[in-house]
């Protein structure tokens, strides 16, 4: 699944900022094909969760509004060097992707 | 049917019960439920609604970083924090979006209450960003000139 997600996690000081884009159209279900002029069916990551080797730490709920590709950072506390930031996601027609990053 | 097979069927029947119990009690640690009532709306104060019912919000508290001009609506960066305590949920909504309601993000043990995403606007409107923070409601809203509307 490595090439649904890039995912980065550094540590500065005591906090961790990770930063990560998914690989993921995002389609609201109201934009038309232009070739065919019939609706593009809805397909939108629906949940996102980050974790900390194995403790959740942040998550989300996403509509249709989140741009395509979503981008996301986030920032944590008592993160080391070495430790496993793992991101995983879900959307509406039941698909899924995670990536994975150690933190430096 | 004898009594030794309906207990069993009883017994297994009870096991379902449980067992669907116990999968959606794990799903709910997880993930708060997810907000289709403001998800559903097109309207921005049905979607308001939607998502936080009829509690009352305060203004401050919540640090909204969105640009003025937005060249491409299909891509607005937008960066929310607050120096609240204890804060649950961020969420982020456009009011003039055909869906108004965007995000929310839930902050557990050792996260910082900040969020940094990307968000389309279909036209120029009002980001409205929402924290809930020990129990209260605060929010910040920031006007984006769309010069090129996000295809949403």
């Amino acid at each position: 699944m490595a090439d649904k997600m890039k995912v980065r996690a550094k540590l500065s000081g005591t906090t961790t900022t990770v930063k990560a884009i998914m690989y993921h159209p995002m389609e609201s279900g109201s934009r038309k094909d232009k070739e065919t002029g019939e609706l593009i069916p809805a397909h939108f990551i629906k949940e996102v969760k980050a974790e900390l080797n194995g403790e959740m730490i942040i998550s989300a709920d996403w509509g249709t509004g989140v741009s395509k590709n979503p981008y996301w950072s986030f920032e944590f506390e008592g993160g080391k060097a070495g430790d496993t930031i793992k991101i995983t996601w879900t959307d509406n027609l039941g698909e899924s992707g995670e990536g994975e990053a150690v933190i430096k | 049917m004898n009594i030794s097979k309906r207990k069993f069927i009883q017994g297994s029947l009870y096991s379902g019960v449980i067992a669907v119990l116990g999968k959606a009690t794990l799903l709910q640690s997880a993930f708060a439920e997810w907000p289709t009532a403001a998800f559903d709306e097109t309207e921005y104060e049905p979607a308001l609604k939607g998502l936080i019912g009829d509690s009352e919000m305060q203004e401050g508290n919540v640090t909204l970083d969105a640009p003025e001009i937005a060249e491409n609506g299909a891509t607005v960066p937008i960066k929310v924090s607050t120096d609240l305590d204890n804060v649950e949920w961020i969420s982020i909504l456009g009011d003039k979006n055909p869906r108004p309601w965007i995000s929310r993000f839930y902050f557990h043990g050792k996260s910082k209450p900040f969020v940094s995403t990307r968000i389309k606007l279909r036209e120029s409107s009002n980001v409205v960003a929402i924290v809930k923070a020990d129990g209260k409601l605060y929010t910040s809203k920031s006007a984006v000139k769309v010069t090129a509307g996000g295809c949403v």
